[in-house]
Protein backbone atom coordinates (compact mmCIF):
# COMPACT_ATOMS: atom_id res chain seq x y z
CA UNK A 1 0.00 0.00 0.00
CA UNK A 2 0.98 3.26 -1.27
CA UNK A 3 1.23 5.38 2.15
CA UNK A 4 2.08 8.59 0.61
CA UNK A 5 -1.01 8.18 -1.48
CA UNK A 6 -2.97 7.46 1.76
CA UNK A 7 -1.63 10.90 2.95
CA UNK A 8 -2.46 12.83 -0.64
CA UNK A 9 -5.87 11.01 -0.57
CA UNK A 10 -7.13 11.96 2.69
CA UNK A 11 -6.30 15.62 2.85
CA UNK A 12 -8.14 15.69 -0.86
CA UNK A 13 -11.36 14.44 0.83
CA UNK A 14 -10.50 17.28 3.81
CA UNK A 15 -9.99 19.95 1.04
CA UNK A 16 -13.05 19.10 -0.74
CA UNK A 17 -14.94 19.12 2.22
CA UNK A 18 -13.66 21.97 4.11
CA UNK A 19 -13.93 24.08 0.58
CA UNK A 20 -17.69 22.90 0.30
CA UNK A 21 -18.09 24.48 3.65
CA UNK A 22 -18.60 21.74 6.43
CA UNK A 23 -18.08 21.87 10.19
CA UNK A 24 -14.42 21.36 11.29
CA UNK A 25 -14.87 18.15 13.30
CA UNK A 26 -16.64 16.90 10.05
CA UNK A 27 -13.48 17.47 7.82
CA UNK A 28 -10.92 16.36 10.55
CA UNK A 29 -13.23 13.24 11.45
CA UNK A 30 -13.66 12.17 7.93
CA UNK A 31 -10.18 12.38 7.53
CA UNK A 32 -9.12 10.32 10.52
CA UNK A 33 -11.70 7.99 9.68
CA UNK A 34 -10.09 7.84 5.84
CA UNK A 35 -6.71 6.82 7.52
CA UNK A 36 -7.65 4.35 10.30
CA UNK A 37 -10.35 2.45 7.52
CA UNK A 38 -6.55 1.61 5.76
CA UNK A 39 -4.97 0.73 8.87
CA UNK A 40 -3.12 3.56 9.83
CA UNK A 41 -2.31 4.52 13.75
CA UNK A 42 -2.17 7.33 15.80
CA UNK A 43 -4.25 9.67 12.93
CA UNK A 44 -3.91 13.29 13.55
CA UNK A 45 -5.95 15.20 11.90
CA UNK A 46 -6.20 19.44 12.34
CA UNK A 47 -8.44 21.49 10.05
CA UNK A 48 -9.13 25.40 10.62
CA UNK A 49 -10.96 27.60 7.57
CA UNK A 50 -7.56 28.01 5.76
CA UNK A 51 -5.63 25.20 6.33
CA UNK A 52 -5.26 21.27 6.85
CA UNK A 53 -2.72 19.29 8.74
CA UNK A 54 -2.65 15.03 8.68
CA UNK A 55 -0.12 13.08 10.01
CA UNK A 56 -0.13 8.72 11.02
CA UNK A 57 1.95 6.15 11.31
CA UNK A 58 2.39 2.98 9.28
CA UNK A 59 4.76 0.67 10.28
CA UNK A 60 6.83 2.94 12.25
CA UNK A 61 7.21 5.27 10.07
CA UNK A 62 5.34 9.03 10.12
CA UNK A 63 3.72 10.40 7.36
CA UNK A 64 2.22 14.41 7.62
CA UNK A 65 0.35 16.28 4.64
CA UNK A 66 -0.09 20.07 4.81
CA UNK A 67 -2.75 21.80 2.79
CA UNK A 68 -3.56 25.47 2.38
CA UNK A 69 -7.30 25.90 1.37
CA UNK A 70 -9.25 28.42 0.28
CA UNK A 71 -13.21 29.63 1.34
CA UNK A 72 -14.79 28.41 -2.58
CA UNK A 73 -18.28 28.07 -3.06
CA UNK A 74 -21.25 26.30 -0.59
CA UNK A 75 -21.80 22.80 -1.61
CA UNK A 76 -23.81 20.89 0.80
CA UNK A 77 -24.45 18.02 -1.78
CA UNK A 78 -20.33 17.87 -1.86
CA UNK A 79 -20.10 17.53 2.14
CA UNK A 80 -23.10 14.71 1.81
CA UNK A 81 -21.28 12.67 -0.75
CA UNK A 82 -17.87 13.03 0.70
CA UNK A 83 -19.28 11.69 4.00
CA UNK A 84 -21.28 9.18 2.64
CA UNK A 85 -18.25 7.58 0.90
CA UNK A 86 -15.87 7.83 3.96
CA UNK A 87 -17.95 5.69 5.35
CA UNK A 88 -18.54 3.27 3.16
CA UNK A 89 -14.98 2.26 2.71
CA UNK A 90 -14.70 -0.44 5.39
CA UNK A 91 -18.63 -1.40 4.79
CA UNK A 92 -17.15 -2.19 0.97
CA UNK A 93 -14.09 -2.92 1.69
CA UNK A 94 -12.92 -0.07 -1.20
CA UNK A 95 -8.99 -0.01 -2.01
CA UNK A 96 -7.33 3.27 -1.81
CA UNK A 97 -6.86 3.37 -5.48
CA UNK A 98 -11.37 2.77 -5.88
CA UNK A 99 -11.21 5.27 -3.52
CA UNK A 100 -9.45 8.10 -4.90
CA UNK A 101 -11.76 7.10 -8.66
CA UNK A 102 -14.75 7.65 -6.67
CA UNK A 103 -13.83 11.09 -4.55
CA UNK A 104 -12.15 12.62 -8.09
CA UNK A 105 -15.69 12.06 -9.41
CA UNK A 106 -17.31 13.53 -7.09
CA UNK A 107 -15.22 16.60 -7.29
CA UNK A 108 -15.85 16.81 -11.19
CA UNK A 109 -19.97 16.79 -10.46
CA UNK A 110 -21.25 20.25 -11.03
CA UNK A 111 -23.49 22.70 -9.60
CA UNK A 112 -26.87 23.71 -10.82
CA UNK A 113 -26.40 25.50 -13.48
CA UNK A 114 -26.49 29.48 -13.46
CA UNK A 115 -30.00 29.67 -15.12
CA UNK A 116 -31.15 26.91 -11.77
CA UNK A 117 -29.62 29.22 -9.72
CA UNK A 118 -30.76 32.61 -10.32
CA UNK A 119 -34.17 31.07 -10.06
CA UNK A 120 -33.21 30.40 -6.63
CA UNK A 121 -32.37 33.92 -5.96
CA UNK A 122 -35.94 34.71 -7.28
CA UNK A 123 -37.45 32.33 -5.30
CA UNK A 124 -35.54 33.39 -2.13
CA UNK A 125 -36.01 36.72 -2.68
CA UNK A 126 -39.70 36.78 -3.15
CA UNK A 127 -40.24 34.43 -0.56
CA UNK A 128 -38.27 36.88 2.16
CA UNK A 129 -40.51 39.99 0.92
CA UNK A 130 -43.87 38.04 1.81
CA UNK A 131 -41.95 37.24 4.95
CA UNK A 132 -41.45 40.46 6.09
CA UNK A 133 -44.97 41.36 5.19
CA UNK A 134 -44.44 43.10 2.17
CA UNK A 135 -46.84 43.55 -0.71
CA UNK A 136 -47.09 41.99 -3.94
CA UNK A 137 -45.24 45.08 -5.70
CA UNK A 138 -42.27 44.74 -3.10
CA UNK A 139 -42.25 41.18 -3.66
CA UNK A 140 -41.77 41.57 -7.62
CA UNK A 141 -39.29 44.31 -7.31
CA UNK A 142 -37.09 42.37 -5.00
CA UNK A 143 -37.17 39.35 -7.34
CA UNK A 144 -35.98 41.32 -10.09
CA UNK A 145 -33.35 43.20 -7.64
CA UNK A 146 -32.26 39.29 -6.18
CA UNK A 147 -31.79 37.96 -10.06
CA UNK A 148 -29.69 40.91 -10.57
CA UNK A 149 -27.63 40.41 -7.19
CA UNK A 150 -26.88 36.96 -7.86
CA UNK A 151 -25.69 37.81 -10.83
CA UNK A 152 -23.35 40.63 -9.88
CA UNK A 153 -22.56 37.90 -6.76
CA UNK A 154 -21.68 35.23 -9.75
CA UNK A 155 -19.49 38.12 -12.05
CA UNK A 156 -18.08 38.91 -8.71
CA UNK A 157 -16.72 35.27 -7.43
CA UNK A 158 -15.41 35.33 -11.42
CA UNK A 159 -12.84 37.89 -11.15
CA UNK A 160 -11.86 37.20 -7.34
CA UNK A 161 -13.47 39.81 -5.43
CA UNK A 162 -12.49 39.58 -1.94
CA UNK A 163 -15.72 39.06 0.32
CA UNK A 164 -15.08 42.39 1.86
CA UNK A 165 -15.26 44.67 -1.66
CA UNK A 166 -17.90 41.32 -2.81
CA UNK A 167 -20.46 42.00 -0.28
CA UNK A 168 -20.02 45.89 0.12
CA UNK A 169 -21.19 46.15 -3.73
CA UNK A 170 -23.99 43.85 -3.15
CA UNK A 171 -25.08 45.84 -0.60
CA UNK A 172 -24.95 49.39 -2.55
CA UNK A 173 -26.23 47.82 -5.62
CA UNK A 174 -29.28 46.67 -3.77
CA UNK A 175 -29.93 49.68 -1.88
CA UNK A 176 -29.43 51.47 -5.29
CA UNK A 177 -31.92 49.36 -7.33
CA UNK A 178 -34.82 49.59 -4.82
CA UNK A 179 -34.34 53.22 -4.67
CA UNK A 180 -34.32 53.66 -8.07
CA UNK A 181 -37.45 51.21 -8.28
CA UNK A 182 -39.11 53.73 -5.97
CA UNK A 183 -38.81 56.56 -7.67
CA UNK A 184 -40.52 55.01 -10.43
CA UNK A 185 -42.95 54.04 -7.40
CA UNK A 186 -42.65 50.43 -8.59
CA UNK A 187 -42.64 49.44 -5.20
CA UNK A 188 -44.76 50.11 -1.85
CA UNK A 189 -41.92 49.79 0.80
CA UNK A 190 -38.56 50.32 0.08
CA UNK A 191 -37.24 48.83 3.48
CA UNK A 192 -39.07 45.83 3.03
CA UNK A 193 -37.63 45.60 -0.74
CA UNK A 194 -34.11 46.12 0.54
CA UNK A 195 -34.21 43.91 3.42
CA UNK A 196 -35.82 41.14 1.61
CA UNK A 197 -32.89 41.19 -1.70
CA UNK A 198 -29.99 41.80 1.10
CA UNK A 199 -30.92 38.25 2.65
CA UNK A 200 -29.37 36.79 0.02
CA UNK A 201 -25.98 37.76 0.96
CA UNK A 202 -26.43 37.30 5.13
CA UNK A 203 -23.87 34.99 6.17
CA UNK A 204 -25.93 32.08 7.30
CA UNK A 205 -23.45 29.56 6.67
CA UNK A 206 -20.92 31.11 8.84
CA UNK A 207 -22.84 31.20 11.90
CA UNK A 208 -23.98 28.23 11.89
CA UNK A 209 -20.72 26.72 11.41
CA UNK A 210 -19.16 28.54 13.86
CA UNK A 211 -21.62 28.05 16.40
CA UNK A 212 -21.30 24.41 15.34
CA UNK A 213 -16.98 24.68 15.63
CA UNK A 214 -17.35 26.69 19.08
CA UNK A 215 -19.49 23.45 20.51
CA UNK A 216 -17.56 21.18 19.32
CA UNK A 217 -14.02 22.52 20.78
CA UNK A 218 -12.46 23.77 18.06
CA UNK A 219 -12.24 27.53 19.02
CA UNK A 220 -9.72 28.99 16.29
CA UNK A 221 -12.28 27.88 13.56
CA UNK A 222 -15.24 29.29 15.53
CA UNK A 223 -13.71 32.42 15.96
CA UNK A 224 -12.79 33.08 12.25
CA UNK A 225 -15.96 31.68 10.97
CA UNK A 226 -17.91 34.43 13.27
CA UNK A 227 -14.97 36.86 12.55
CA UNK A 228 -16.00 36.40 8.99
CA UNK A 229 -19.61 36.45 9.76
CA UNK A 230 -19.25 40.09 11.23
CA UNK A 231 -17.45 41.12 8.40
CA UNK A 232 -20.22 40.18 5.56
CA UNK A 233 -22.75 41.93 7.90
CA UNK A 234 -20.78 45.03 8.44
CA UNK A 235 -19.45 45.25 4.85
CA UNK A 236 -23.24 44.82 3.78
CA UNK A 237 -24.34 47.67 6.18
CA UNK A 238 -21.81 49.98 5.17
CA UNK A 239 -22.47 49.03 1.39
CA UNK A 240 -26.04 50.39 1.65
CA UNK A 241 -25.31 52.94 4.05
CA UNK A 242 -22.75 54.65 1.25
CA UNK A 243 -25.44 54.83 -0.88
CA UNK A 244 -28.02 56.35 1.26
CA UNK A 245 -25.65 58.97 2.36
CA UNK A 246 -24.55 60.06 -1.16
CA UNK A 247 -27.96 60.26 -1.89
CA UNK A 248 -29.07 62.07 0.59
CA UNK A 249 -31.78 59.52 1.99
CA UNK A 250 -34.45 58.07 0.46
CA UNK B 1 -49.54 35.33 8.91
CA UNK B 2 -46.54 35.35 6.34
CA UNK B 3 -44.50 32.38 8.65
CA UNK B 4 -44.85 29.84 5.65
CA UNK B 5 -43.24 31.80 2.86
CA UNK B 6 -40.27 31.04 4.69
CA UNK B 7 -40.56 28.28 2.91
CA UNK B 8 -40.04 29.90 -0.32
CA UNK B 9 -36.99 31.69 0.78
CA UNK B 10 -35.47 28.47 2.49
CA UNK B 11 -36.04 26.36 -0.87
CA UNK B 12 -34.07 29.17 -2.97
CA UNK B 13 -31.05 28.96 -0.43
CA UNK B 14 -31.19 24.89 -0.99
CA UNK B 15 -30.81 25.55 -4.53
CA UNK B 16 -28.05 28.39 -4.28
CA UNK B 17 -26.48 25.76 -1.64
CA UNK B 18 -26.71 23.29 -4.42
CA UNK B 19 -28.82 20.66 -2.54
CA UNK B 20 -30.68 18.27 -4.32
CA UNK B 21 -33.59 15.47 -4.80
CA UNK B 22 -35.80 15.19 -1.83
CA UNK B 23 -33.20 17.03 0.61
CA UNK B 24 -34.41 20.09 -0.87
CA UNK B 25 -37.92 19.55 0.27
CA UNK B 26 -37.20 18.43 3.33
CA UNK B 27 -34.85 21.52 4.23
CA UNK B 28 -37.32 24.23 2.62
CA UNK B 29 -40.39 22.42 4.78
CA UNK B 30 -38.00 22.54 8.00
CA UNK B 31 -37.06 26.47 7.28
CA UNK B 32 -41.14 26.69 7.05
CA UNK B 33 -42.15 25.14 10.10
CA UNK B 34 -39.49 27.26 11.69
CA UNK B 35 -41.25 30.20 10.28
CA UNK B 36 -44.68 29.48 10.80
CA UNK B 37 -43.28 28.99 14.71
CA UNK B 38 -41.43 32.70 14.61
CA UNK B 39 -44.45 33.98 13.45
CA UNK B 40 -47.23 32.23 15.91
CA UNK B 41 -44.94 33.21 18.62
CA UNK B 42 -45.03 36.43 18.06
CA UNK B 43 -48.64 36.87 17.49
CA UNK B 44 -49.27 35.19 20.48
CA UNK B 45 -47.09 38.57 22.38
CA UNK B 46 -43.86 36.86 23.08
CA UNK B 47 -40.86 38.81 22.74
CA UNK B 48 -39.28 38.55 19.04
CA UNK B 49 -35.87 37.28 20.82
CA UNK B 50 -37.93 34.35 22.36
CA UNK B 51 -39.65 33.71 19.59
CA UNK B 52 -36.24 33.06 17.45
CA UNK B 53 -35.20 30.86 20.49
CA UNK B 54 -37.93 28.62 20.06
CA UNK B 55 -37.83 28.75 16.32
CA UNK B 56 -34.04 27.98 16.04
CA UNK B 57 -34.36 25.02 19.23
CA UNK B 58 -37.27 23.68 17.13
CA UNK B 59 -35.66 23.58 13.60
CA UNK B 60 -32.23 22.43 15.37
CA UNK B 61 -34.22 19.55 16.16
CA UNK B 62 -35.94 18.72 13.24
CA UNK B 63 -32.33 19.04 11.68
CA UNK B 64 -30.86 16.34 13.79
CA UNK B 65 -34.05 14.17 13.07
CA UNK B 66 -34.16 14.06 9.14
CA UNK B 67 -30.36 13.74 9.39
CA UNK B 68 -30.59 10.80 10.92
CA UNK B 69 -33.45 9.67 8.82
CA UNK B 70 -32.17 10.39 5.86
CA UNK B 71 -28.18 9.52 6.61
CA UNK B 72 -26.58 12.87 5.73
CA UNK B 73 -24.84 15.48 7.97
CA UNK B 74 -26.95 17.80 10.14
CA UNK B 75 -25.72 21.14 8.41
CA UNK B 76 -27.60 20.60 4.93
CA UNK B 77 -31.24 21.33 6.43
CA UNK B 78 -30.22 23.34 9.35
CA UNK B 79 -28.04 26.27 7.56
CA UNK B 80 -30.89 26.41 5.25
CA UNK B 81 -33.74 26.26 7.59
CA UNK B 82 -32.52 28.93 10.06
CA UNK B 83 -31.15 31.83 7.30
CA UNK B 84 -34.48 33.40 7.33
CA UNK B 85 -34.59 33.77 10.98
CA UNK B 86 -31.34 35.54 10.84
CA UNK B 87 -32.10 39.68 12.02
CA UNK B 88 -31.38 40.80 8.16
CA UNK B 89 -33.91 43.43 9.23
CA UNK B 90 -32.78 44.73 12.35
CA UNK B 91 -28.92 45.03 10.73
CA UNK B 92 -30.44 46.97 7.95
CA UNK B 93 -32.46 49.40 10.06
CA UNK B 94 -29.72 49.97 12.77
CA UNK B 95 -27.51 51.18 9.17
CA UNK B 96 -30.42 53.52 8.34
CA UNK B 97 -30.51 55.22 12.09
CA UNK B 98 -26.69 55.95 11.83
CA UNK B 99 -26.93 57.13 8.03
CA UNK B 100 -29.64 59.42 9.57
CA UNK B 101 -27.50 60.48 12.56
CA UNK B 102 -30.10 58.96 14.77
CA UNK B 103 -27.28 57.23 16.95
CA UNK B 104 -29.76 57.02 20.24
CA UNK B 105 -32.33 54.77 17.95
CA UNK B 106 -29.40 52.86 15.96
CA UNK B 107 -27.65 51.69 19.67
CA UNK B 108 -31.11 50.80 20.79
CA UNK B 109 -31.15 48.53 17.28
CA UNK B 110 -28.03 47.73 17.20
CA UNK B 111 -28.26 45.82 20.88
CA UNK B 112 -31.79 44.69 19.70
CA UNK B 113 -30.15 42.82 16.63
CA UNK B 114 -27.51 41.37 18.74
CA UNK B 115 -30.01 39.88 21.40
CA UNK B 116 -31.95 38.48 18.42
CA UNK B 117 -28.58 36.92 16.96
CA UNK B 118 -27.48 35.43 20.33
CA UNK B 119 -30.70 33.57 20.88
CA UNK B 120 -30.68 31.93 17.27
CA UNK B 121 -27.33 31.04 18.34
CA UNK B 122 -28.25 29.97 22.00
CA UNK B 123 -31.14 27.68 20.74
CA UNK B 124 -28.65 26.11 18.00
CA UNK B 125 -25.84 25.51 20.54
CA UNK B 126 -28.38 24.04 23.35
CA UNK B 127 -29.72 21.41 20.75
CA UNK B 128 -26.06 20.57 19.48
CA UNK B 129 -24.52 20.25 22.33
CA UNK B 130 -27.17 17.84 23.52
CA UNK B 131 -27.16 16.04 20.90
CA UNK B 132 -22.92 15.43 21.56
CA UNK B 133 -23.36 14.25 24.51
CA UNK B 134 -26.24 11.40 23.62
CA UNK B 135 -23.80 10.63 20.36
CA UNK B 136 -21.14 9.98 23.33
CA UNK B 137 -23.24 8.05 25.35
CA UNK B 138 -24.44 5.91 22.15
CA UNK B 139 -21.05 5.39 21.11
CA UNK B 140 -19.67 4.28 24.88
CA UNK B 141 -22.82 1.87 24.94
CA UNK B 142 -22.09 0.44 21.00
CA UNK B 143 -18.51 -0.26 22.19
CA UNK B 144 -19.76 -1.62 25.60
CA UNK B 145 -21.81 -4.01 23.74
CA UNK B 146 -19.06 -5.30 21.20
CA UNK B 147 -16.74 -6.20 24.32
Amino acid sequence: MDCNKLARTATKAGVMLLESGAETYRVEDTMRRICQAYGASVVDAYATPTMIIISFSIHEELYHNIKRTQIKSVNLSKIDKVNDLSRRITKESMSLEEFYIRLEKIDEEGVYPTKIMLLGAAICSFGFAFFFKGTLKDALCSLVLGVLLKSLMIFADKFDFNSFFKYLLGGAFTTLGAIVCSRLSLLDSIDTTIIATIMLLVPGLAITNAVRDTVSGDLVSGLARMAEAVIVAVAIALGSGLVFTLLGGY
Amino acid sequence: MNGFTAVFASLGFAILFNIKGDKLAVAALIGGIGGVIYDLMVFMNHSVAMSLFIASILISILSELFARIMKCPVTTFLICAIIPLVPGGGMYYTMLEIVQNQLDSAIVMGVNTIVQACSIVLGCILISSIMRVYNQITNKRKSLCQK
